[in-house]
């Protein structure tokens, strides 16, 4: 068959409108998830109703990033092949009917414009040489990645429609819909999911909104410049479809040189017949084939030789591949040169609870913004150059703004990347001590600067920050002071203090301080626990697992299971009706963990930290000694045969066998002597 | 009504009969209190108890207690298909001392078979690890058997109030279970004497911590006064396999012994002091003090049963104890 005659009668569901439903569907969908990026009624993990990453997890050039920077690829991510797959195929579909920034773009590109009319419209879809410029960015990005970092988030257009639309359009529009409400006098009307919970504030959020504004508006002049230019994802799966079976054919001898097929393309890819089509910047958005009046030109799979010969791939030069992939490759010593994360780390590095190390963390965090969108206190702010030029526009906690919430879990539910882990609320152990293992997670710690703290500088009581502190026991605890004020009166107030061993670095303490412009009490990074350099006290918290035995310390026990810490206010949640006792004796922390000795013996050891061995004694004497024998452990121990308890120092030990055999007595002396051994380097 | 001896009722008629009544309901002798003791001396406890023969232990109790020669038509008067049946089960204490899930797996098979389906069967306590540490398998999945704690259900947002107590109510009573079955431990308390069916319901509340004091007089009983509890609470299977008399709650093997029993009773107040009376023989044979010298005595069960709380009966003579 000769040419494509077109049919008399053309049916309504032609393929652009197909590409117009999917792209108003796709973006409906981009929009709502972004939406419920944030608290929907509760902070437990899997409770995020919709996969609100999933448009990042699907993003092939962030998952190859990932890869190459990490040397292992996030599970989300392998959900990138979903679209990497069907590209080898069909080329770039993702840009014309599924892309969100492609179809905002597409959206903008519509509109009439006078720069954009007539002849100039036509002349501005040809294909220009500046387009490769998105590839030379793409191995530059690529280079940045092997060398550690994930620079690629900055200009990958998921990540930059998140950020801008999260970071700064939605709240404006939040903000601008609340005002009018509030004019209206109707501010009570809530309109559930247009208006979030809280108003929320970003720092430069300004210019977010802006960079969207300004690539939008740059389509009045020419097509998805964007799209055509700069995104490396957009390149990426143009590379990709070089292997495409999907090919325009077209068909000179039909055309009349009208050049309908330039009016709306959107990828200015030659599909003018007579000229080589560019396959790797097709969107695939059949404009042009649809406005073909001769029916010239057509998609077809397996195009024939002919038209194949016509074709042209991504039009790569090696020298400039070279100088791209150089520049990424420079760019990332040139930033580690300078201060900011070698050397000299800023003190308001505060990074979200659970964010991986330093370097690991660059290497990850895709500044995406989806974990600033989640945070419900707005406490987790884009940086500027706390973490270096390379670090810009990852998160931070921004305790002024807000404070990161004890039991919330959102920005590990939400990041794509991993460079927030999934954690949970009790591996954050901020909400009570039970089954933190570890310890809990620290972001820092705070610090009181006396000489602007009400009861320290001004004798004026103020103990807002220890009414804020969300630990148990409160990492701020307040002690009574005789000072005198600018009258020489003496008065009595009690001034606040920290206890490094329990402060989270929360900042709840800093955000509620009532000095609004600089707080007398802030956090800086220092303790984190993500650092194991960024450290100041030697032994700032005890840790459990250094008083009770591994496995191999003590003969024929295995230990089964995490070591568990519970706080002396806590306790009643491990020894309900007991714990009482204990905080009698002045107990300060217990910690237990299980054990198993062979196949049928299993025992549970308790630790109790006592304030003073006053206190263990006490305990240790309390308990009925008929039934049972000494044995030499510690300052005093008794074995009752299935159970057996020792003191040394301010520690009280309680070993309890669930099975009595002819080895448990035996066995437990055993397990005793291994902690009593712990218990001395304690 | 009217009265007149035009309408066959005269105001002298009226009172006489009226004093009639009011002296024949005094003189009507009360029901008794039903606590039924079963025991099988050859059940060698500990924790893995043969599961047969606590399967024929517990029909025993319940077709004692409902005066049934069937064990499915004594728990068809507990529960009927279609509502959802709470397990509370008591496991602060790890596989020591808490209850038994030999038996509560017994108890579960006696509710499948008259007709409730393991979605609507519920074994809930305060913590999802407390649990866990008592053989339990923690699981919020709808189509199986749930266990779940309170610090993942959640409590519900009114406040229960009565008396000193003050707190909120475990979701999986106030909400999710029609009926509860209370499955208490046999043991010794540190601080409140005993902890049997009344004290098990702390653990249905945020709060326990804070109603310790003061031997948990009168918060126990207060507590029990919650609506959801002296609603829903239908039975109480008191997990007497092992007993221990001294220093509880926590698992002490030490001062633990195979009771090799259950409980069963439906008034609370009377089942706590015939399980207070059974720790305090076996404390006395062991040589120790009663609770009341070791100043924990068990108040809140007679303050359970004053005029205020009337939640059972703490006197013996109103208290039948049949044991089987």
């Amino acid at each position: 068959m000769n040419g494509f005659p077109r049919s008399a009668k053309r049916s309504w569901l032609t393929l652009p409108r197909l590409r117009r439903l999917s792209q108003a569907l796709f973006l409906a969908i981009f929009l709502v998830l972004l939406c419920e990026t944030g608290l929907r009624g509760s902070l437990q993990p899997g409770e995020l109703a919709y996969p609100v990453r999933v448009f990042l997890e699907t993003d092939p050039f962030i998952a190859i990033a990932n890869a190459l920077a990490t040397h292992a690829l996030y599970r989300g991510l392998l959900w990138s092949l979903a679209i990497l797959i069907p590209t080898l195929f069909l080329g770039r579909f993702f840009c014309g009917w599924i892309c969100p920034l492609g179809t905002l773009n597409h959206l903008a590109g519509s509109i009439r414009s006078e720069k954009k009319s007539g002849r100039q419209r036509i002349a501005s879809n040809r294909y220009k040489s500046w387009q490769s410029f998105k590839y030379y960015l793409l191995f530059a990005l690529l280079a940045a990645a092997i060398f550690g970092s994930a620079l690629a988030g900055i200009f990958d257009p998921i990540a930059f429609a998140v950020r801008s639309l999260g970071l700064s359009i939605l709240p404006a529009w939040n903000y601008a819909l609340e005002a009018l409400l509030e004019h209206g006098r109707h501010g009570a009307v809530k309109l559930g999911i247009l208006l979030s919970f809280k108003q929320a504030y970003f720092r430069q959020g300004f210019l977010f909104g802006v960079a969207l504004l300004v690539i939008l508006a740059l389509n009045l002049r020419i097509t998805r410049l964007w799209c055509r230019a700069v995104c490396p994802l957009g390149a990426l799966l143009g590379l990709v479809s070089r292997w495409s079976i999907l090919g325009l054919e077209k068909h000179p001898a039909h055309c009349e040189d009208c050049n309908r097929c330039l009016l709306d393309c959107q990828g200015g890819d030659d599909p003018i017949p007579g000229a080589r089509w560019r396959k790797a910047e097709c969107h695939l958005c059949m404009n042009c084939v649809a406005e073909c009046p001769e029916g010239g030109i057509q998609f077809r799979f397996f195009p024939t030789a002919a038209n194949s010969a016509t074709m042209e791939g991504a039009g790569l030069r090696r020298r400039k591949v070279l100088a791209g992939l150089g520049a990424g490759a420079l760019a990332i010593p040139l930033l580690r040169a300078n201060t900011g994360l070698a050397a000299e780390a800023h003190e308001r590095l505060i990074r979200p609870p659970a964010a991986l190390d330093e370097r690991q963390f660059l290497a990850r965090c895709i500044r995406c913004g989806e974990c600033m969108k989640a945070c419900p206190n707005n406490a987790l702010q884009p940086a500027f150059t706390e973490a270096g030029w390379e670090g810009i526009w990852t998160p931070v906690l921004a305790p002024r703004v807000g404070y990161c919430e004890p039991s919330c879990t959102l920005c590990g539910q939400v990041c794509p990347t991993g460079a927030i882990w999934e954690f949970t609320s009790k591996e954050k152990g901020w909400a009570g001590a039970a089954g933190a293992g570890s310890g809990p997670i620290r972001l820092g710690t705070a610090f009181y600067d006396r000489g602007r703290c009400l009861p320290w500088a001004m004798a004026t009581d103020c103990i807002v920050c220890e009414e804020w502190c969300p630990t148990s026991p409160k990492a701020i605890y307040l002690q009574p002071a005789e000072v005198t004020d600018a009258a020489g009166n003496t008065t009595r107030v009690r001034q606040p203090h920290i206890d490094p061993d329990r402060c989270v670095g929360c900042g709840a303490c800093e955000f509620a301080c009532p000095l609004r412009d600089r707080p007398a009490v802030y956090v800086t990074s220092a303790g984190e626990s993500r650092s194991k350099a960024n450290q100041f006290l030697l032994g700032r918290a005890p840790q459990p697992a250094s008083w009770l035995p591994e496995s191999s310390d003590a003969p024929g026990w295995t230990k089964a299971g995490e070591t568990r810490q519970f706080e002396a206010a806590d306790l009643w949640k491990y020894v309900d009706g007991d714990a009482e006792r204990y905080l009698r004796a002045g107990v300060r922390r217990t910690f237990t963990a299980n054990y198993r000795y062979g196949e049928v013996l299993e025992a549970v050891a308790d630790v109790h930290l006592m304030n003073a061995p006053a206190g263990a004694a006490s305990i240790f004497e309390s308990e009925p000694s008929s039934g049972s024998r000494p044995v030499p452990l510690g300052d005093a121990g008794r074995s009752y045969g299935q159970s057996l308890t020792f003191r040394k120092g301010p520690f009280f030990v309680r070993l309890t066998a669930y099975q009595n055999t002819p080895e448990t007595e035996r066995a437990l002396v055993s397990l005793g002597q291994a902690i009593e051994r712990r218990l001395g380097r304690g | 009504m009217r009265i007149g001896p035009q309408y066959g009722i005269t105001r002298r008629g009226l009172l006489e009969a009226g004093l009639a009544g009011a002296l024949g309901a005094k003189a009507a002798t009360p029901e008794k209190s039903r606590v039924v003791i079963a025991r099988d001396p050859g059940l060698g406890a500990g924790r893995s108890p043969d599961s047969g023969r606590v399967l024929k232990l517990l029909d025993r109790a319940m077709q004692s207690f409902y005066g049934l020669d069937s064990p499915l038509d004594a728990w068809k008067k507990l529960a009927r298909p279609g509502e959802v049946v709470g397990l509370k089960v008591n496991c602060l204490s790890g596989r020591g001392a808490s209850t038994n899930p030999v038996l509560v797996e017994a108890i579960c098979e006696r509710l499948r078979q008259i007709g409730i389906p393991a979605k609507d069967i519920v074994i809930w306590d305060r913590l999802d690890s407390d649990l866990e540490s008592a053989g339990y398998r923690v699981s919020s999945r709808k189509d199986r058997i749930r266990a779940i704690g309170n610090d993942t259900a959640g409590y519900g947002n009114e406040l229960a109030v009565y008396g000193s107590a003050g707190s909120l109510v475990a979701n999986t009573l106030v909400r999710t279970c029609d009926a509860v079955i209370n499955l208490p431990v046999l043991k010794d308390h540190g601080i409140v004497g005993v902890t049997l069916a009344l004290k098990n319901l702390f653990g249905a509340i945020h709060n326990p911590n804070k109603y310790h004091i003061n031997a948990g007089d009168p918060y126990v009983a207060d507590v029990n006064m919650f609506p959801a509890i002296r609603q829903k609470v239908r039975l109480t299977i008191c997990d007497a396999l092992t007993a221990q008399y001294e220093g509880g709650p926590s698992y002490m093997p030490q001062w633990s012994w195979p009771y090799n029993g259950l409980m069963v009773g439906r008034d609370p107040v009377a089942l706590d002091y015939t399980g207070w009376q059974i720790l305090e023989r076996k404390r006395a044979e062991k040589g120790m003090k009663p609770l009341r010298e070791l100043r924990r005595e068990p108040l809140y069960i007679s303050t359970a049963a004053d005029a205020r709380h009337r939640l059972g009966t703490n006197d013996p003579n109103r208290i039948d104890v049949v044991e089987v």
